[in-house]
């Protein structure tokens, strides 16, 4: 799939006859790709616009602006994607395992609705496919006659994640798919993602805050901040050499397990999305700033390593 | 009762919990949620317990502040004591004495723990309703706000919490707990709702005050690396047991219990050459299962028939304190 420059604007109305009196820029002329096989992170914290780029690209919000291309087809008309061109080979897993699932629903149900629907299989192999599917996400056929409430998170997310590769898809949006979860729990999601992978050929979008998580996940991030990309590339190579002055904030923030190395504070806060700074967005924040930051920076591409940014960091943290 | 001759024994220790077994009153049944925890907090100490969901970590926190939910929260067997005054031995005036002023708690959700239609200033005032105070509230108020860092305290004070970020509820949250100077305070995964670069300046802040206030710091958490960060020591916690306890260097260096090497190798480290993880496999049991022997042996690679049995408790000086046959 590649995206580009997207932009997800919400206006903001106010005055008595709600006339829109500015826009949110929750998406700024987004761009980014993802190959087929491939799994592809995309980091930032609340706020930054990641979930709304996942919902975007998902067909659940309004798009203002760019392009979304599937398979080298345009699937943009107007404002709105046009779904018929993924042919549900985009799916889209949610972090809440508790809203996400149908409560009056069996298992089931859950699973065999939008296989009939869409389908995917006829009635008469729908019992056999569903047993298939959960055994694909460890999970054993007999749950099918019980309900929700009766699993856990990460079980409900096996649940969720077999009912969305019940529908062979190509690309899956995971948004913040294992945040709610117990860590060893995450553990065991992101190795039946990899597994799914491998055996599937499946590519995902990791919707997520978690840099470690990423790290054993993906094969490529892009770093997301207030709505721009500003860092993008292998992510090994830009989480051990972070050039952004944010990712490397980022980066260093997180807690790991050497006491030698304590978290680096990044001071300030996030600003608002009503009230950006002229130019690059992080420049209250940002240890390198300067009078050029004024100015929308730049994108520099090199050895496909992209940064936004006037004064990259250059040696290695 | 074992006792212990590790560095936990020591005078300085402000709260001792000692073979606390908790348990809920279900029909038919006395559902046992931990048993026979055991720790220390000293002063200026900043004590890790780390444990996923369902390993009584948080009723347990409750239970240190003598509030058993209810219905049915029921002291099984064994004490807490703060300043060798055995909490549960206090009338109800006393526990008021006794929370909020002594043992003050934080929580990981700092929109939910604050009423959404009260201003900020007018709860922070709240705190002083049940306590006697004989100092200038308003004052005390500005001041705890300078000091975990929030300036612009007309403005904050005037505000209603949605009005407000997570990171500067928190940091209200932690100026409303030291009101009344308490000795401990109780942080149930506090930075969990955070984002990474608010967390570090949020700990941060937390280990200052430690410090600066010789206060102890019960920090609750199912990050281990944010343990490895800021506790002093470390307990483990699975299944309403305690099933290893050590200063936070050797358990990095060396942890003793299977779940505790499982955990280390479940989680994503950035610091670590090799970025795979290695899952732990199965899913914590349930309390009404827990059933006898060694609690962990359904998911435990070392396990032998003689997990059957429930294991001992060992304790060395290097390697803490841990509950394993092996």
């Amino acid at each position: 799939m590649e995206v580009r420059d997207v932009q997800t604007w919400f206006p903001v109305k106010t005055g008595l006859f709600g006339r829109t009196s500015r826009y949110i820029k929750a998406v700024d002329r987004v761009s980014l790709q993802i190959n087929s096989g491939e799994i592809v992170a995309l980091v930032g914290e609340s706020g930054c616009g990641k979930s709304t780029l996942g919902n975007s690209i998902a067909g659940l919000l309004p798009i203002r602006g760019g392009n979304i291309l599937f398979k080298g087809n345009s699937a943009l008309k107007g404002h709105h994607l046009q779904r018929e061109i993924f042919q549900n080979k985009v799916q889209l897993i949610f972090q809440d395992p508790y809203s996400s699932l149908n409560p009056k629903h069996t298992i089931y149900e859950i699973l065999s609705f939008p296989l009939l629907y869409h389908n995917i299989c006829t009635r008469a192999e729908v019992g056999e496919y569903i047993a298939f599917l959960l055994q694909q996400v460890g999970m054993s056929a007999d749950c099918i006659n019980r309900y929700p409430h009766s699993f856990s998170g990460g079980q409900r997310q096996r649940i969720s994640i077999a009912r969305a590769i019940g529908m062979k898809p190509d690309l899956m949006i995971c948004d913040e798919i294992v945040s709610s979860l117990d860590v060893s729990i995450q553990a065991q999601i992101v190795e039946l993602l990899l597994e799914l992978r491998n055996k599937l050929g499946l590519a995902l979008l990791f919707i997520a805050h978690d840099l470690s998580l990423v790290r054993t996940l993906s094969d490529r991030l892009y770093v997301m901040y207030l709505g721009k990309i500003v860092e993008s590339g292998k992510t090994a190579e830009v989480l051990s050499g972070p050039m952004h002055p944010y990712t490397r904030a980022l980066v260093q923030s997180v807690p790991t397990l050497d006491r030698t190395r304590p978290p680096v504070i990044l001071e300030g806060e996030v600003p608002s999305f009503s009230n950006l700074p002229q130019g690059c967005a992080f420049q209250t924040r940002c240890p390198n700033r300067s009078s050029q930051c004024l100015q929308d920076p730049e994108t520099s591409k090199v050895d496909n390593r992209e940064v936004s940014c006037f004064h990259p960091v250059v040696s290695k943290t | 009762m074992e006792t212990f001759s590790t560095p936990e024994n020591i005078d300085g220790c402000v709260l001792r919990v000692s073979d606390l077994s908790i348990g809920i009153d279900r029909p038919g049944q006395m559902l046992q949620l931990t048993d026979h925890v055991s720790f220390v907090l000293n002063e200026g100490e900043i004590h890790g317990l780390i444990g996923e969901s369902g390993c009584g970590k948080s009723i347990t926190s409750l239970a240190i502040m003598g509030m058993l939910p209810e219905p049915g929260g029921t002291l099984i067997s064994g004490s807490v004591c703060f300043r060798n005054k055995d909490v549960y031995s206090l009338d109800e005036p006393e526990l008021n004495g006794l929370r909020g002023a002594k043992i003050s708690m934080i929580f990981q959700e700092p929109f939910s723990a604050m009423n959404p239609l009260i201003r900020v200033g007018d709860q922070m005032l709240e705190v002083f309703e049940y306590h006697r105070t004989d100092f200038d509230r308003h004052q005390k108020i500005r001041d705890l706000l300078k000091e975990v860092g929030l300036s612009d305290h007309a403005r904050i004070l005037n505000s209603y919490p949605h009005e407000l970020s997570g990171g500067m509820l928190q940091r209200i949250m932690i100026a409303m707990s030291l009101l009344l100077d308490p000795e401990v305070l109780i942080a149930d995964e506090p930075t969990t709702a955070l984002d990474v670069t608010v967390q570090a300046q949020i700990m941060s802040l937390v280990v200052r005050l430690c410090k600066e206030r010789k206060m102890s710091v019960l920090l609750i958490s199912h990050n281990i690396s944010l343990m490895a960060q800021y506790a002093d020591r470390i307990s483990v916690m699975y299944a309403g047991q305690i099933v290893e306890s050590n200063e936070t260097g050797r358990f990095l260096s060396h942890p003793m219990h299977p779940y505790s090497k499982g955990l280390m190798r479940a989680i994503p480290s950035l610091d670590r050459e090799d970025k795979r993880i290695i899952p732990i496999p199965g899913q914590v049991p349930e309390p009404a299962k827990y059933g006898s022997g060694c609690r962990f042996r359904e998911r435990c690679p070392e396990a032998t028939p003689q997990c059957q049995v429930p294991p001992p408790e060992k304790n060395h000086e290097q390697e803490g304190r841990y509950l394993c046959h092996y």
